[in-house]
């Protein structure tokens, strides 16, 4: 109220010195005690001003979120509806003596949309949004934390009188911060009685309230939560927000495409296809990418180059000037040569590009893609991965007569494929406990997988040597060959 | 018109009525507790034909009380007189009195011929010759000089027909 009508209460401030400067009293004390206690109010309320404030409706900067603009996470968005039906029909709760739901977490990677789904849980229950992440509640001083969470709740409670509205919605990013485990923490005494807070306010809610409150936290390291936090009565319901799948990677591009130019010739189905592991954030960086490239051409509209591009930045960074030296760059194109040729004899139409351009995270790389989202790995599957991931090192001692440490990391792969393999009871040592297993079998049971598929991939591209050497070949020349062309080239050397 | 220029013309319009406010307060308390509370106690008084209170612009200066005398017999007396009834109205309020009389130029001239003796007096103590001098001065155009003095004041009556002069000389500092 104070703040909407500021002018006129400066018009009356000045009157009123005016008139006590006329009528001879000196107000210098007066102002140096006024502007003392503006300073104090201030500098406590600057305390809370980190906490970031938005209401809906309340900025105009502030785009409306709903539920429909979230793309993909379809059982978060139904399970958390259906939370939020708790705060939109109050009356029926209380009739059925339903106790109100005080929290809910979200659960996630990064980039999966849990701040655009506590935006739109405000929108969908007509709440004001509060928005405050863990780490603004750390301080070294003991009570600030606590303090912090207090106003927190207080200033939602006003928020929601000032717009009129019967609920708010407080959104605590990287919970994890706030309510990790107790007594883990160094500085411990104030960590916990933040936490305490916290938990004491979630206690304090109540149906009675004139004013709703729901906490939404969301982390993406629910294990280092203290269980107090996690038991019911606290965060109730614990939503997973997990990474898009195909249906959803198809709703999230044509949401973040629907206000560029596209091409005819962009298809968002195989973009889905090609983007297996991307998050929600990944998936609009890739529309944005695409259009800065489409731009970066003076080209009038976005075209499926561009998007295979963009893809491949925001999958393996930016495209470096860094030039490796002849001889390095044809081991590079043997390498990946390899990768590829491997990756199309054993899972056909599985490569999407062949790349032998540094980025800033690899000095060349094969893309993937597959028809359909997996998510069971049968033996023969992860025998075939880690084929395709050896394959690199083992062309590069067929074609050049040496192995190199590029292939440290498809090792590591190899190895984490393998594990999966014993883990998962497939290996010739059956079922095992993974916490009783022995290092040393472990590491001998890895060591006959990984020597095992190592023959079997040599003899692969033994037999084939015609093909990766022509792949490779190709590849320097080119140094990018599509899904499309490197499977033109099998089949022309094949026939 | 912006949103700037209205909140500008807003905050003006506010600064400009509470002016307006204050100064009326201001104009109504000082009508109320000063003004009319004096001129209803120093009309009584006899001999006091009208009363000018001259309100102060400034809170920290004295309130101007101007008062027209018409012929008094015992000045010191109407003074002490008013003085009192000023101090109950006004309590702790400074003031200054201001008397007047219907003095003519030969009065005036009169005065200024005894004042050498005032100034005299004041600084000699010779108040027996101020009276005698004054007496003398004042037979020369067929008038009456009163003069009476108390610890504070010389207080100067001269009276020549309907016209009367009437002035005050403070012994320790003039003004009053």
């Amino acid at each position: 109220m104070i703040m909407k009508h500021k002018e006129i209460i400066i018009g009356l401030a000045s009157g009123v010195s005016a008139f006590l400067v006329m009528i001879g009293i000196n107000i210098l004390p007066l102002i140096f005690f006024a502007g003392f206690t503006a300073a104090i109010y201030f500098i406590s309320s600057g305390q809370l001003a980190r906490v970031k404030h938005i209401s809906v409706g309340e900025s105009k900067k502030e785009r409306l979120i709903s539920f429909d603009d979230i793309g993909g996470q379809e059982v978060a968005k139904n399970e958390l509806c259906e939370a939020l039906e708790f705060i939109k029909s109050n009356d029926i709760i209380k009739s059925m003596g339903i106790r109100p739901l005080k929290g809910i977490l979200l659960n996630g990677p990064p980039g999966t949309g849990k701040t655009l789904l506590a935006k739109a849980a405000a929108q969908h229950t007509n709440s004001v949004f509060l928005s405050a992440s863990g780490s603004e509640f750390v301080e070294m001083y003991v009570g600030v934390g606590a303090k912090r969470v207090r106003q927190l709740f207080d200033q939602a409670r006003q928020a929601a009188r000032k717009h009129n509205k019967h609920s708010a919605v407080i959104f605590i990013d990287e919970i994890e911060v706030l309510g990790g485990k107790r007594g883990q923490n160094h500085s411990h005494q104030e960590h916990d009685q933040t936490l305490n807070e916290l938990l004491v306010q979630m206690d304090g809610i109540s149906s009675d309230d004139d004013i709703k409150i729901l906490i939404i936290g969301a982390t993406n390291r629910s294990d280092l939560l203290d269980s107090a936090l996690l038991r019911p009565g606290r965060f109730d319901r614990i939503v997973k927000v997990d990474l898009p799948d195909k249906k959803g990677r198809v709703h999230i591009l044509k949401l973040h495409t629907r206000n560029k130019p596209l091409s005819p010739d962009v298809d968002i189905e195989s973009l889905a296809k090609d983007t297996f592991g991307f998050s929600g954030a990944q998936l609009e960086s890739v529309a944005n990418e695409a259009a800065i490239l489409a731009m970066r051409e003076n080209s009038q509209l976005i075209t499926s180059v561009h998007f295979k591009n963009a893809i491949e930045k925001v999958m393996m960074g930016e495209k470096l000037d860094r030039l490796p030296s002849a001889d390095e760059k044809k081991r590079i194109a043997v390498h990946e040569s390899g990768h590829a040729l491997a990756g199309e004899l054993l899972f056909p139409d599985s490569v999407a590009s062949v790349n032998v351009a540094s980025r800033s995270n690899a000095l060349g790389y094969v893309r993937n893609t597959q028809e359909d989202d997996m998510f069971l790995y049968t033996y023969d599957y992860l025998k075939g991965r880690i084929a395709v991931s050896l394959a690199g090192t083992i062309a590069e001692e067929i074609l050049i007569g040496s192995r190199s440490t590029g292939a440290s990391s498809d090792f590591q792969h190899a190895s984490d494929l393998a594990r999966h393999i014993i883990y998962g009871g497939m290996s010739e040592l059956g079922i095992i406990s993974t916490e009783d297993l022995p290092k040393d079998k472990l590491h001998a049971t890895l060591s006959s997988i990984l020597q095992d598929v190592e023959k079997s991939t040599i003899e692969l591209l033994n037999d084939n040597i015609e093909t990766l050497q022509t792949i490779a070949n190709e590849l320097l020349d080119k140094e990018t060959l599509s899904g499309d062309e490197l499977r033109a080239l099998i089949k022309l050397k094949a026939a | 018109m912006n949103i700037k220029a209205t909140k500008m013309i807003r905050g003006f319009l506010a600064f400009i009525a509470t002016l307006l406010i204050l100064y009326g307060v201001q104009f109504l308390w000082q009508n109320y507790s000063i003004t009319m509370p004096l001129n209803k106690e120093l009309v009584t008084i006899p001999g006091i034909q009208n009363v000018i209170v001259q309100k102060p612009a400034k809170i920290n200066e004295p309130i101007n009380i101007s008062i027209s005398l018409s012929s008094v017999s015992n000045f010191p007396k109407t003074y002490t007189e008013i003085n009192e009834k000023i101090v109950q109205t006004l309590k702790d309020k400074t003031y200054v009195i201001n008397i007047k009389g219907n003095e003519n130029e030969e009065l005036e001239n009169l005065y200024s011929a005894i004042s050498l003796y005032v100034e005299k007096s004041l600084i000699d103590g010779s108040f027996p010759t101020l009276v005698e001098k004054s007496h003398e001065l004042a037979n020369t155009i067929d008038s009456v000089a009163n003069i009476s003095i108390d610890d504070e004041y010389i207080y100067i009556h001269i009276a020549k027909g309907n016209n009367n002069l009437y002035k005050l000389v403070s012994r320790q500092s003039r003004g009053r």
